[in-house]
């Protein structure tokens, strides 16, 4: 469950006004059954995260509809917080009224609804529509893939990297982002100043922002077959120890500290002179605090590699749809080439498809090369079905008692390990 | 003279979170993080009040709230006072296990509840729906307990007389004894217009798609979503709470009324 | 002619009340996602609730929570009541002043109190001129709830004191003014007179306290974002029964909770109630 947790608000009025109109149709419109050539109605609906991301949406939408003048999209987007949108998707699962297409998440229930068949399989689809497959990244695809069978088609992703504030580093007489582990200590101590609320780095503390810590250190929160929890491993134990440091040092902070509620904002509010994100942040940053000076860049690299996580999002057609063939024309607009091309040049998110790195847009957005960088070396983070309060509470809880100095690291693994195998053995 | 120091220090109390919402929603974001904290902004900046309503649909959820609340409020009136009568004035079989009936039925809070109460809204197909917003709190027990005291509380030769007259008993109910009841009516109407009004959870179970959200759905909505901006929630929360205020300035004895004879919320 | 025009009435309240309450019941002994099959599994929902330490966890802060709450919002009540009872200017002013909050959304109410008890917020900058630091209130585990018992506090005392004004007034003045002729000092009426004679109102605040706090949800919601966190210190039993249902598909565990907490509802009620020997009649 990452990227909602960084939605923006993202109530466009106009569109707020669209879906007051459409709302009154959709039920009657979810009826309507395919006939060839007659017009058919779908339903989009996704997280939203940021408003840009609405606006942008809706105008692509508008050109599958100059293509498919018989299929009408009505893009429905579901806000809220956190993990709302999946525990309102759960309930319109429930409902037997899914939207026909929707935006898959990484981790969270996306496991749950492929393996509850809440998805459809997508194969015979690519197959009979030539759809080029192998241009995916391999690590973002296979989070969709289950058994063989594909549910979800990768629209994009979003790479967690380093992002710096250059003003911070230049007063500080730091020339360069940090390379290393032992740097990010060494820029992260300089650049602490407690008694103005100033830290090295703020990041809240679930799994999603010390995982990849395990990963550099060579080890990792399960196998990568996913059949067991590999949090006690001397390398998971390297690399969660050092990132506990980090806050205990007094170096690293959580957001509350210093008045913030998640990191992205300790940032932008000057508090932070780095923090870990995604690009999520930069529409952020641009509207709330446009005055911030920053760039991107890799992680610092670990004993073993500098490998992030990163956090693709799918499109996948539900159980409910009537029209699969219809959802998956709007899907296949949305996500071959020139679809993605187009996505990417709106600057929201980075691409799925391997061909895609070298666009211009890319070239000309300094802020983004760091989060390009980074995409390589990037783990796809997922957790199988039934994680979600596992990884949201008791992940995120024995952390709280690490860094607070409650619990050594080695102990909190090891509540973590025998907590999550708990879980697989009673599946 | 003590005494009323010590309740002017408690009024103020009461007075300074509201105060400080005000204060905060007439500041720009970069002031309202002012450490420690300013009262007075520098400059009274208002421009917060006209934002928040283009960046969320703020009028819709006034919209929604409106008409669950006024929804709540005419079911309570009618079905309330109608059971509430025949409980107190009618004779009837079964009518002493209606009577614990209802009161058992008070011992039961939603939030024990709201898991078969959503279940049951899904089967019936009233998610997403004003009807779904509406219909689980058509009915108080305690309303109908209200009503009841005071249909009892009516001397009894009036609606004999009536009965004599030849009238029917929904006919001596509605148009002798309803209007003679009219102060409780009131008080009704205050109770089930504010507990639909300010609630939360079942908004929270009912409505999933935005276009339902009411006023305080919206606004936890709004502030759980990572663009926390204190001017837009306060200023958010000072609009919520004008509607509260005038409603309550108008009608403060019957509030007070209603909860001295009821006890409820 | 009776039946019929109770129906409409009775109607709604066994569909959203009572029904649902036999309902839950059903559902405690099965296995449901909401959007699997449902399976029984007989007891085992409870098993598994009674050794959950996060049920436990609940239990404990639900308990606390009504413990810290109850007594002083009727202390507070009672004294604001019995001041207010008072001859004195401005009586109708500081009756709204006190009164107001218990109108208010609880949701709204919830987000001022989170900028107020933000690190650098309002309650930490009055502390500040104390020369106190103030805790971080709301991402500090020891000092959640406890932010949340305050704000409870603030916002139920005012409605529990209009209760108190009622059955102040219910009061014969002959019996304060005979006590008061009799040269009896303001403390010995209040203690000897007025606190046995609102005997039955503070039965009343008291039950209707317990029940309350038994059933603290938004708040909860509200300020830990429906996590129940830091550290699971803000985790109600009905915060605890909304995740089970709807964040983690645990129906069956959800639905054990709710049976545990009807139970103790009635039980408290129905204990209170035969100690006052006669139905609640609000």
């Amino acid at each position: 469950m990452q990227v909602p947790v960084h939605r923006a608000t993202a109530k466009v009025v106009a569109l707020c006004g669209l879906s007051l109109i459409v709302a009154a149709s959709s039920a009657s419109a979810r009826t309507v059954r395919r006939v060839s050539g007659k017009p058919v109605t779908i339903t989009l609906s996704g997280w939203t995260s940021s408003p840009v991301e609405a606006q942008l949406l809706t105008k692509d939408i508008a050109g599958f509809s100059k293509v498919y003048p018989n299929i009408h999209v009505l893009y429905r987007p579901i806000s809220g917080s956190g993990s709302t949108y999946e525990t309102v998707l759960r309930t319109r699962f429930v409902a037997g009224n899914a939207p026909d297409v929707i935006y898959v998440n990484n981790g969270g229930e996306s496991s749950t609804f492929m393996a509850n068949h809440d998805l459809i399989p997508l194969n015979s689809y690519i197959k009979s529509s030539h759809f080029t497959i192998g241009d995916f990244y391999k690590s973002s695809l296979s989070l969709f893939e289950q058994g063989g069978k594909i549910y979800g088609i990768p629209k994009d992703q979003s790479p967690l990297a380093l992002f710096y504030n250059t003003t911070m580093f230049a007063k500080a007489g730091i020339k360069h982002p940090p390379t290393t582990w032992a740097q990010l200590v060494t820029d992260a101590k300089l650049l602490t100043n407690p008694s103005k609320h100033i830290y090295g780095l703020i990041n809240s503390v679930q799994e999603p922002r010390w995982a990849q810590f395990l990963s550099e250190a060579g080890g990792g929160v399960m196998n990568p077959a996913m059949t067991k929890f590999t949090l006690t491993s001397p390398a998971s134990v390297r690399g969660y120890t050092y990132f506990v440091d980090l806050y205990k040092r007094g170096i690293a902070t959580v957001p509350t500290t210093v008045g913030a509620s998640w990191g992205g904002q300790a940032f932008g509010m000057g508090n932070a002179a780095m923090v870990l994100s995604g690009d999520w942040l930069n529409p952020f940053l641009k509207q709330t605090y446009p005055g911030i000076h920053y760039n991107t860049a890799v992680l610092p690299k670990g004993p073993v590699s500098n490998v992030s996580l990163t956090f693709p999002v799918a499109y996948g057609i539900t159980r409910d749809s009537r029209n699969p063939a219809a959802a998956w024309k709007l899907i296949s607009y949305l996500t071959n080439q020139q679809g993605m091309t187009r996505w990417m040049n709106l600057g929201l998110a980075l691409p799925t498809r391997r061909s895609l790195v070298g666009l211009p847009y890319f070239k000309h957005h300094t802020y983004i090369h760091g989060l390009l960088a980074q995409l390589p070396h990037s783990l796809a983070w997922t957790f199988p079905p039934g994680f979600v309060q596992f990884s949201s509470t008791t992940m995120l809880n024995q952390t709280t008692l690490a860094i607070e100095g409650k619990e050594s690291p080695l102990q909190a693994l090891k509540n973590m390990q025998s907590g999550g195998e708990a879980i697989l053995k009673s599946r | 003279m003590l005494y009323l120091l010590v309740l002017f220090c408690g009024a103020l109390v009461m007075f300074i979170p509201f105060a400080w919402s005000l204060s905060t929603s007439l500041k720009p974001l970069s002031q309202s993080l002012a450490y420690p904290p300013v009262w007075i902004p520098r400059v009274f900046d208002w421009s917060n009040y006209v934002k928040i309503w283009q960046i969320v649909p703020l009028a819709r959820w006034f919209l929604n709230s409106g008409i669950a609340a006024t929804g709540v409020t005419l079911c309570n009136l009618v079905f309330d006072s109608m059971a509430g009568y025949a409980l107190a004035r009618l004779q009837f079989r079964g009518k002493q296990f209606l009577f614990i009936g209802v009161l058992a039925m008070l011992m039961v809070p939603f939030q024990a509840v709201m898991l078969p109460v959503y279940i049951l809204l899904r089967y019936l197909g009233l998610l997403d729906n004003y009807f779904g917003l509406i219909i689980p709190l058509a009915v108080q027990a305690v309303g109908v307990f209200l009503m009841r005291q005071a249909f009892l509380n009516l001397p009894a030769d009036l609606e004999s007389a009536a009965r004599i007259d030849g009238a029917g008993s929904f006919r001596t109910f509605w148009q002798l004894s309803v209007p003679l009841v009219a102060p409780s009516l009131l008080t009704l109407g205050l109770i089930s217009f504010m507990l639909s009004w300010n609630n939360f959870l079942l908004p929270l179970l009912v409505a999933n798609r935005e276009h339902l959200w009411t006023v305080p759905l919206g606004i936890v909505m709004f502030q759980q979503e990572y663009f926390v901006n204190w001017p837009y929630l306060m200023a958010a929360a000072v609009m919520t709470t004008i509607p509260v205020a005038v409603i309550f300035l108008i009608f403060q004895k019957w509030f007070v009324r209603g909860i001295a004879t009821t006890g409820m919320n | 002619m009776g039946i019929a025009m109770s129906l409409p009435a009775m109607i709604v309240l066994f569909l959203f009340t009572l029904g649902p309450a036999i309902y839950a019941f059903f559902l405690s002994f099965f296995s449901w996602s909401l959007l699997n099959k449902m399976q029984y599994v007989g007891l085992s929902n409870f098993g598994f609730i009674f050794t959950s330490p996060l049920f436990w966890t609940a239990v404990f802060n639900t308990a606390s929570f009504a413990l810290v709450v109850v007594p002083t919002q009727t202390l507070v009540a009672l004294g604001i009541a019995v001041l207010l009872n008072q001859n004195l200017p401005a009586r109708g002013f500081l009756r709204l002043a006190f009164f107001f909050p218990a109108v208010s959304s609880s949701a709204v109410i919830s987000i001022i109190f989170m900028w107020i008890y933000n690190k650098f917020g309002l309650l930490n900058g009055a502390l500040g001129v104390l020369g106190i630091p103030g805790p971080n209130w709301l991402a500090n585990p020891f000092f959640a709830l406890k932010a949340i018992m305050m704000m409870n506090i603030w916002t139920t005392s005012g409605y529990f004191m209009v209760v108190f004004l009622a059955g102040l007034q219910a009061i014969p003045q002959e019996i304060h003014d005979a006590a008061w002729v009799d040269g009896a000092g303001s403390w010995y009426r209040f203690t000897r007179i007025t606190v046995p004679l609102l005997k039955p109102t503070t039965f009343f605040v008291a039950i209707m306290g317990v029940i309350g706090t038994m059933q603290m949800f938004d708040q909860a919601f509200i300020i830990s974002g429906g996590t129940g966190g830091p550290l699971n210190s803000t985790t109600t039993l009905v915060l605890l029964i909304y995740q089970y249902i709807f964040s983690y598909g645990q129906v069956g565990y959800g639905a054990a909770v709710t049976v545990i907490l009807f139970v103790f509802t009635m039980a408290v009620t129905l204990g209170v109630n035969k100690w006052l020997g006669k139905p609640i009649e609000y």
